[in-house]
């Protein structure tokens, strides 16, 4: 038999249901009845849980609206221990502003970064479309993120990309910067002082804990 | 339209399909951020949300406007002879290449890389002498120290300076399409002329899922005022930005594209509509947006049916584009399966000649080995007679039966094989031996060969020099008076 942990494990990972979510929820909160700390739960239930989808999407073997959905298992874990979280200063393995730049209102590519991101344990601030590079500063700054995540669909908006980080390095932020989106490059990250670029979801998950050197 | 040979919906599928696309306008409704456009809807019975910019569309207001659609338009050449008539009955399905592609292959040294201006002269060239291929779509281009923002107008007059075939090209934004106008008229000689034969169509896009931004509403209303044929393509991605089940998928682009017919015919009717029915499926390892899975090529035929049974529409359909990185079997084995099935449904066209991963790159080999599908295209799709002379019952008889008799010498023969059998340029059919003889050229090779050889040999029509000297200094007023776009 399972124990608790291994329980909320497992439900994270292979959860496909609505009745998941309620399930994972009352494992989280029985795994608190029966004494166990909340480090524990986290990494030995819900994020172990997390890891294990996203080894096997890493593999080939599971896909996005799969890792998608067990994050949305782990967050409803997550929320049990919400208070015992913040009051143990547990924090994100990252935090990241997410926006698709000036000019440009191309939005599902941004948003699927975003949501990968979330899925393994960034806390994660999409900002939208169109969003200007001052938008962009007052983001990082507000939200004291370590990774500011760009997309462009087009070869026209792509400058907005230098421009923002340009007025990042302007006001003196100390953020990793990460771009991505049909026309850009690794070429283009380089000529634009961009901490790195990608050419997909994970290869930006991958790319954003190695800038964070998390994970 | 061709004939079409296969229908992959039931006559009450196609109806179910048609009365949800009214339905979702009606009832869901569209985004639409454009505050005259929004207006005018209003004004004609449609619900407007000012805070949300939702349009809810009665069906009757979309039935109304789609009514207006014109039923036959020209797609203009330099000369009339270049035309193209779009008509419910027309028999040739036209191919081309899409449009705004980065990266192109070189055909002389084979590299990959940033497209440049002798690329888009050497690709007009190239599309101008191919038989089969009969629209030019194609990249834009920029250098260091040229204006990004005007790339789309510099490119569209290095192509009427090289073909005299009719063009897609998609501009950036108002002031792009204004000065693509000017190029129009100053080679055709007066605006009148231009709007009777429009010499470019302009491809412009929604925004899914379904939504209309100010921008590609301003470029729609815009070409209704010159005739430019609007080549509408929603491309929602199937499973992330529209239902992850092909009808669904379906119904977002229709309903999308029908918010598009509205908008134009409101403002102008009888603007002339085509609806690319461009949708992509997501990778859902990578996330990356394919245009060209076996779900696209379910996704053609049934879109193409419902346009055209359910709505009348003339349908630009994906056809040889490929996701494939370089021009290998799966990028042939996409280019065939998507083409073949999108061909026999009926579409007014097919784009994706020469395209390569997702659309990206331009590859010349493909766009002569495409111009080869598309000639076979043209021969699937002729219609087959059935009589006394094609089942040949005289010269069955008049040659006979039996050993020493054949028919290479019949008149029958002699009459008939030119057009019966299609012509392949590209294809050997060489025995293994007589194929290592010949230096072992794959199709690849031979197309390499091709290209060049039409690069050194043709000549396009050249344009008088006082229209050349026009659109030269159009061309430079773009470039210095463009300074940003927003573009879909």
């Amino acid at each position: 038999m399972l124990s608790i942990l291994e329980a909320i494990s497992e439900a994270v990972a292979v959860g496909d249901s609505v009745e998941s979510v309620e399930h994972v929820k009352k494992l989280t909160q029985k795994a608190l009845d029966d004494g166990y700390e909340v480090r524990d739960i986290l990494d030995n239930g819900l994020i172990d849980g997390m890891n294990t989808i996203g080894k096997r999407w890493v593999n080939g073997d599971a896909y996005i609206p799969e890792v998608i959905f067990s994050a949305k298992i782990m967050n409803a874990g997550m929320e049990v221990i919400h208070n015992l979280i913040v009051k143990s200063d547990i924090k994100p393995i990252g935090k990241a502003v997410v926006g698709t730049v000036k000019g440009d209102v191309h939005d599902i590519g941004k948003t699927l970064v975003g949501m990968m991101l979330q899925a393994f344990g960034f806390e994660v601030y999409d900002l939208g479309v169109d969003i200007a590079p001052e938008v962009f500063v007052e983001a990082v700054k507000a939200h004291e993120v370590d990774l500011l995540c760009m997309s462009a669909l087009l070869t026209t908006t792509m400058p907005q990309m230098a421009n923002t980080i340009e007025a990042v390095k302007k006001e003196g932020l100390v953020v990793k910067t990460l771009i991505g989106g049909a026309p850009a490059n690794q070429e283009y990250a380089n000529s634009i002082g961009a901490d790195g670029y990608a050419p997909d979801a994970m290869s930006a998950v991958d790319k954003a804990k190695q800038l964070l050197r998390v994970g | 339209m061709a004939k079409p040979m296969i229908r992959l919906l039931s006559d009450e599928e196609v109806r179910r399909m048609r009365a949800a696309v009214l339905g979702v306008l009606e009832e869901y409704g569209v985004e639409i951020i454009h505050d005259e456009a929004q207006a005018m809807l209003e004004s004609h019975g449609a619900k407007v949300d000012k805070q949300t910019n939702i349009v809810r569309i009665p069906a009757a207001l979309s039935e109304q406007c789609n009514r207006r659609l014109p039923k036959e338009f020209v797609l203009g050449g330099r000369n009339v002879e270049d035309d193209m008539v779009l008509a419910p009955d027309c028999e040739r399905c036209y191919g081309r290449p899409a449009s705004g592609e980065e990266y192109f292959v070189d055909p002389r040294t084979l590299e990959h890389r940033k497209i440049n201006r002798e690329d888009v002269k050497d690709w007009a060239i190239l599309l101008d002498a191919l038989e089969n291929i009969d629209i030019l779509g194609g990249g834009v281009y920029n250098e260091p120290g040229l204006n990004l923002n005007a790339r789309d107008v510099r490119s569209l007059a290095i192509s009427l300076e090289n073909t005299s075939k009719h063009i897609f090209c998609q501009p950036y934004g108002k002031l792009n399409q204004k000065y693509m106008i000017e190029l129009g008229i100053a080679e055709r000689g007066s605006a009148e002329e231009f709007k009777k034969r429009p010499r470019f169509s302009n491809i412009i896009s929604s925004v899914p899922p379904l939504q209309w931004h100010k921008n590609s509403v301003d470029l729609i209303i815009q070409c209704g005022k010159y005739g430019i044929p609007v080549k509408d393509c929603p491309m929602p991605i199937c499973g992330a930005a529209a239902p992850v089940t092909l009808p669904g998928c379906a119904l977002m682009t229709m309903a999308e594209h029908m918010a598009c017919v509205v908008i134009t015919q409101l403002f102008n009717p009888n603007t002339p509509v085509i609806f690319g029915e461009v949708t992509t499926c997501m990778d859902m390892k990578s996330g990356t947006a394919l245009l060209n899975s076996i779900e696209n090529a379910i996704l053609s035929p049934m879109m193409i049916q419902v346009g055209r049974e359910g709505f009348g529409w003339h349908v630009d359909a994906v056809g040889p584009l490929s996701d494939s990185a370089i021009c290998d079997g799966q990028a042939m084995i996409e280019a065939c399966f998507n083409t073949i099935l999108a061909s026999l449904a009926g579409p007014c066209g097919m784009m994706g000649a020469g395209n390569l991963e997702t659309g990206n790159i331009l590859d010349p080999m493909k766009l002569v080995i495409d111009d080869e599908i598309f000639g076979m295209v043209h021969r699937m799709l002729r219609e087959v007679k059935v009589d006394d002379d094609t089942l040949g019952l005289d010269v069955i008889e008049r040659v006979g039966i039996g050993s020493r008799k054949n028919y290479l010498v019949d008149e029958h023969t002699r009459k008939h094989f030119k057009t019966e059998f299609h012509k392949q340029k590209l294809f050997t059919h060489l025995s293994r031996a007589l194929w290592d003889q010949g230096g072992r050229k794959d199709i690849y090779q031979r197309a390499q060969e091709r290209v060049l050889q039409i690069l050194e040999e043709h000549k396009p029509m050249t344009l008088d020099g006082a229209i050349l000297k026009e659109i030269r200094a159009i061309s430079e007023r773009a470039e210095a008076k463009i300074k940003e776009t927003t573009t879909v």
